[in-house]
Order: structure tokens, then C-alpha cells, then sequence
């Protein structure tokens, strides 16, 4: 029994030094039942003071939450039907791992028999049925972590909170997890809230996501279309691996033609991309790592220095030098040929290009019209 | 001989010169203990002897109210024991959870206890449980002792809690556990270590306790152990067979509980780190 969440007008202040500090602010948004949504954004964005509000481990300064309509801002954690997941793990140290995730039922006070038969159920279906008699110290990080999991899903949640839960497991282990929890969600019909600062994972297992930036949601969408439209360059940048190339841009304008100068290149502009860019004369031009192609030297949009070149397997992501000085990454195939300081070309469709606004960041053209 | 070897050899030997400092009147005294009282100052004193007897240890049992001692020194200690570790994990847990106003004043003040000898605090208290009708009783006397081992058990019990992760109890809580739930299946044995290292002062503090027992009681059947063995001493002669005796029994129960809870004190010992 899922359920759909409402955040509204949702707030947390606290007071440090004298100061009052802003955590969360004003947030207001809508999650559908059954979907799985993501508060992705950099350490202190809010995101997991929000999630804890949503668990009533912290009290909202204002502002409501609401589950299927429900005011539920006021009751406490224990009557909230919600179940957690926490970065640290923390499952109990005295207790068998059989303990640990029957423990919500036996605090309902559910029939033993009816604990022994859930409980193995969901030892089955998250593998660890052969781990049910130890201590979860002789567990492993990501047994433990699965241990954690099942003592959330057994007392089966209309809300799946989520804080970080694979930050404290190895690269390798993070992949495996992911696939994992993805695939919980097909199965169970809760909700799920997932907090991280991983835009990896965020974009991997997320229906929706909220990108959080200084206690606010920047961008509120679905991972492609949060990748493809940006809202901001905050956001751009945030999203995709490695980081969108955005360098700084001079608009001019002589007579009726306007151009867009910067990274040692020039690009002109149609008329309603022009009319759009208004009175700015400074702007910030951005292209994603996998968007720019190599040529040969004068044959593309701007000339460069290859500075560095890692191996990424099929892949390669390169460090280049700019003609004006500035460095940008490229992502792709290239010839075992191609050795360091050697002088390339770039070239790029102009639908792959933004232009931000070099004060707010706001997101003003997503690619270049012809 | 080597060097290594030399200062091996004076280390232990310091030891050894240590080690019958303290073990010496330990031996002595049980040996006294079973010493008819004929033979105590009769030369030679040997440090060896075959011909011991339970001589001491009956007349101990039967001529003295020792038995009345040691019943009235375990009812006060086990009450002191009991009231110091509810009221101390009570406390830690606040302590180390809670925030309210004047909590380092309350945590400074706990401690002033500590700057006064006990001797001085026990004629106001005295005049304090005299007041309450407690005088002569054993709450009053459990009340006394409590007082001196309770602050230093709440910094204990507050150490330790801090050592327990908060997302433990978070993670009880989302189960749907309450509060002091939680704070019994989950924080407590965390903190367990804290309680028995919390037990074991309040009940050597009790145990051994004088000043307080000698004021407050002062009827001769609601003397604890050290204020009664005190009365051997005020005799014309000095029985030093059944002094000897006494202390040997009274120590028992001390290094029974300490020499099997001895690695729990030792881990409360350190957990400032």
C-alpha cells in the first residue's frame, strides 16, 4: 500500500552562533505513490534534514507533510508507518541479524510464528537466508547493509526512507546495490524516498528527482530530462560524469549579426537565439564531455593542446588546452596514436551547446538554432 | 650475562620487592585469621604454620553480631547499588540526548560533591535525615551513601551513552519502538559496560563506607560491617584473632565482585578516550 506524498511549504531554521541557519526552505513539492524519488544535491543542501523531517526524527519548523492527505507533521516517528534505511547501517550489535529485522514486528506484537516465516521471507528474497543465526558484526559492509534493507521492508512500509545507504560501501559493491534496490522497487509497492549525494545513483534508480541546492529544489524532474534541460548551470554541472565543459562567452553584436566568443572558438547566432540573449554581453557557454568530437587541427569549431589522457576502458576522457588558455574534457573513442601535447581539433553539433546567464545560472538556451 | 638480561632481572626483582609489600599483610592477616588467639603473640612467629584452627572465625560467628553486620552492609549496598544505577543511567541517558538550560551548570554542581571529604558532608546530612524521620534506617543510610557514588556514576553512564550511535535508537524508532524502549533494547546493552563499572563503585564506596554508617546509625543492630568491627577495637584487649578474622571474611565479597567484573571496570576506566 503505497502512498503519495505532499511537502508543503516545508521549512527547517535552526539557530547556530546567534545565527539562524536556513536548512530547509520553503519546499513544496509532490511525490506519486509508488514512485521512487530522489533528493540528489552537495553535502548541506537539505536534502537529508528534509528526509528526516519526512521520518519525524526532526521536528519542521513550519510547513506541512502529508501522506495521502493525511497531516502527518505532528505525529510522531513511531505511528508514522515508515521504515528507514541509514547511512551508518545501524543495525543492533546485540541482537542476531534474525533479531534485527524481526524487530519491527516484534514491537507490533506479531504473532512469533508469523515473525519466523516474514522474516526468512525476506532473508530469501534479499539472499542472506544462510546468515540468519549470526551476529552482524561477522557480516559484511554490503550484507550488513541488505540486513539493514530487510529490517526496513518486513514490516512492509507505504514509505521506503533511504539516507545515503550505499556511501559507506565500496565502488564495486555501490553498482551491485544499485541493481539491487532498483529491482526492490519493481517488486515491493511502497514508496521510496532516497537521499544521496551520488548523481550516479540518483540518476540510475530515481522516477523523479529533486536537485537541492541551499536548502531549495534548483530543478524537480525526471533524471533524462534533468540531464537533456538543466534548469541552471548548478545543475548541469551536478548532473553527468565528468562535468559539463562551461566557459565564459562574449556576446557581440555587429550590425544585424550576433556571435557568441569564447574557448578560442566563435559561434554565430540565429536571430531568435539573439532576440532571446537580450541585453547581455557576458554569458557562459556549456558542452557535455561526450558531446565534442575530434578532428584534425583547423578542421573543427576550435584548435587545442591535448594535455592529459585518461584510459577509461572503451573510452578515453582527455584534458585540453584551449587557444585562450581555458581547459575542457573530452569523452571518447580515439587512436592509440594520439599521444599528449599534440594538437587537435574539436567539433560539436550546435544543439549541444547552453548558454547560461552569467550571474544566475538560469539555463537560457538549450542548443544553438541553425 | 647480557645487558637485556641484567635489566630483566632488576625489573623483576623490583617487582618482586613490590609485589610482597602489598601481598605480605594480605597473607598475614589470613594467616592471623586462623590463628588460635593463644598462640598470636607467642614466639615464634613463623611465617609459616600447620596447627591453624577455625577457633576465630567460630567465636566470629557465634559470640560477636558480625552475621547482623554483614546482613545490615549487604541490604545498604545492594540498595545503594540498585537506586545508583537506575538513577544514573536515568540521567546519562538525559545528559547525553537531551538539550535543556543550565545542563553544564548541572553537570559542574554534580561534581562539587567530590571537593569535601565525606566527614564533613555527614553532619548535614545527618541534620538533613534527621529532619525526614530517617536517622538510624536503612534508606537514610543508602540515601547517604547514594549521594556520594551518584554524580560520578552519572559521568559514567553519560560517557557511555555518548558512545552509542543516535541512529541506533533512530533505527528502533522508525521500527516503532518508543522511546524508552529503545533506551532498554538498544542503548542499554550498548552501554552495559557503563552499568557494571557503575555497580561495582557503588557498591565498594557502600561497602566500605565509615564516616557516614558511624553518624548515622546509632543503634548497634543497624551497624554495617566497618562501624560494628570498629567495636572490637573499643575492648579492654584487643582481639586481634577475630579483627583479623573479620577483615578477611568482609573482604570477600568485594574481591569476588571485582575480580570477576574486573575487565568491565577496566574498559570504564578508559572510555574517555
Amino acid at each position: 500500500m503505497a502512498v503519495a506524498l505532499r511537502l508543503e511549504k516545508l521549512r527547517k531554521t535552526f539557530v547556530q552562533d546567534g545565527r539562524e541557519i536556513v536548512a530547509v526552505d520553503d519546499l513544496d513539492l509532490e511525490i506519486a505513490s509508488g514512485e521512487f524519488f530522489t533528493f540528489v544535491g552537495p553535502s548541506g543542501c537539505g536534502k537529508t534534514t528534509t528526509l528526516r523531517m519526512v521520518a519525524g526524527l526532526e521536528a519542521a519548523t513550519a510547513g506541512r507533510i502529508l501522506f495521502d492527505g493525511e497531516d502527518v507533521t505532528r505525529i510522531p516517528t513511531q505511528r508514522r508507518e515508515i521504515a528507514m534505511v541509514f547511512q551508518d547501517i545501524a543495525l543492533f550489535p546485540y541482537m542476531s541479524v534474525r533479531a534485527n529485522i524481526g524487530y519491527p514486528l516484534k514491537v507490533s506484537k506479531v504473532e512469533r510464528s508469523e515473525i519466523t516465516r516474514r522474516v526468512e521471507a525476506i532473508a530469501e528474497m534479499l539472499a542472506i537466508r544462510d546468515k540468519l543465526d549470526m551476529m552482524p558484526q561477522q557480516l559484511s559492509g554490503g550484507q550488513q547493509q541488505r540486513v539493514a534493507i530487510g529490517r526496513a521492508l518486513v514490516k512492509e512500509p507505504k514509505v521506503l526512507l533511504l539516507d545515503e545507504p550505499l556511501s559507506a560501501l565500496d565502488a564495486r559493491l555501490r553498482a551491485e546495490m544499485r541493481t539491487e534496490i532498483l529491482r526492490l522497487h519493481r517488486s515491493i509497492k511502497a514508496t521510496i524516498i532516497y537521499v544521496t549525494h551520488d548523481q550516479v545513483e540518483a540518476m540510475t534508480m530515481s522516477t523523479r528527482l529533486a536537485m537541492m541546492q541551499k536548502g531549495r529544489a534548483v530543478q524537480i524532474d525526471t533524471p533524462r530530462s534533468v540531464f537533456r534541460h538543466p534548469a541552471s548551470e548548478t545543475v548541469a554541472t551536478f548532473i553527468g560524469t565528468p562535468s559539463m565543459n562551461v566557459l565564459d562567452g562574449r556576446l557581440q553584436r555587429e550590425g544585424g549579426a550576433a556571435t557568441i566568443a569564447g574557448g578560442g572558438t566563435t559561434l554565430y547566432l540565429s536571430d531568435e537565439d539573439a532576440a532571446r540573449l537580450g541585453e547581455l554581453s557576458r554569458l557562459r557557454l556549456g558542452i557535455r564531455p561526450q558531446a565534442l568530437r575530434m578532428v584534425a587541427p583547423g578542421a573543427g569549431l576550435a584548435d587545442g593542446v591535448l594535455l592529459l589522457r585518461e584510459a577509461l576502458g572503451f573510452e578515453d576522457e582527455c584534458l585540453v588546452e584551449l587557444a585562450d588558455g581555458s581547459q575542457i574534457k573530452i569523452v571518447g573513442h580515439f587512436s592509440d596514436a594520439l599521444a599528449e601535447n599534440a594538437r587537435i581539433g574539436l567539433q560539436a553539433e550546435r544543439a549541444d551547446f547552453y548558454v547560461f546567464h552569467p550571474e544566475t545560472g538560469a539555463t537560457l538556451c538549450f542548443g544553438l538554432k541553425p | 650475562m647480557t645487558a637485556e638480561l641484567a635489566r630483566r632481572w632488576v625489573r623483576f626483582t623490583a617487582l618482586g620487592v613490590g609485589l610482597i609489600f602489598i601481598v605480605f599483610p594480605l597473607y598475614w592477616m589470613i594467616l592471623t585469621a586462623f590463628t588460635p588467639r593463644a598462640f598470636l603473640f607467642r614466639p615464634p612467629y613463623k611465617l609459616f604454620r600447620l596447627d591453624l584452627s577455625l577457633e576465630n572465625i567460630r567465636e566470629l560467628l557465634s559470640a560477636t553480631q558480625f552475621l547482623t553486620f554483614m546482613g545490615n552492609s549487604l541490604i545498604v549496598a545492594a540498595g545503594a547499588v540498585v537506586l545508583n544505577v537506575v538513577a544514573a543511567t536515568l540521567a546519562g541517558y538525559a545528559l547525553s540526548r537531551f538539550r535543556f538550560p543550565l545542563k553544564q551548570t548541572f553537570v559542574a554542581g554534580t561534581l562539587w560533591t567530590y571537593m569535601f571529604p565525606p566527614i564533613l558532608l555527614a553532619i548535614p546530612l545527618y541534620l538533613l535525615l534527621s529532619g525526614l524521620g530517617l536517622r538510624n534506617s536503612y534508606i537514610g543510610l543508602i540515601l547517604a551513601h547514594v549521594s556520594i557514588s551518584l554524580p560520578l556514576n552519572i559521568w559514567i553512564m553519560w560517557q557511555y551513552f555518548q558512545i552509542v550511535p543516535l541512529s541506533l535508537e533512530e533505527a528502533a524508532w522508525t521500527s516503532g519502538a518508543s522511546r524508552l524502549r529503545a533506551l532498554v533494547e538498544v542503548a542499554l546493552p550498548s552501554a552495559f559496560p557503563g552499568i557494571l563499572s557503575a555497580a561495582i563503585f557503588a557498591f565498594a564506596l557502600s561497602w566500605n563506607d565509615f564516616a557516614f554508617a558511624f553518624i548515622l546509625q546509632t543503634d548497634i543492630r543497624m551497624f554495617t560491617l566497618p562501624v560494628g568491627l570498629s567495636t572490637f577495637v573499643e575492648q579492654s584487649a584487643i582481639h586481634w584473632g577475630l579483627i583479623m578474622a573479620s577483615s578477611a571474611l568482609v573482604s570477600i565479597p568485594t574481591f569476588g565482585f571485582v575480580f570477576f567484573l574486573q575487565r568491565y571496570l577496566m574498559s570504564g576506566l578508559s572510555i574517555g578516550k
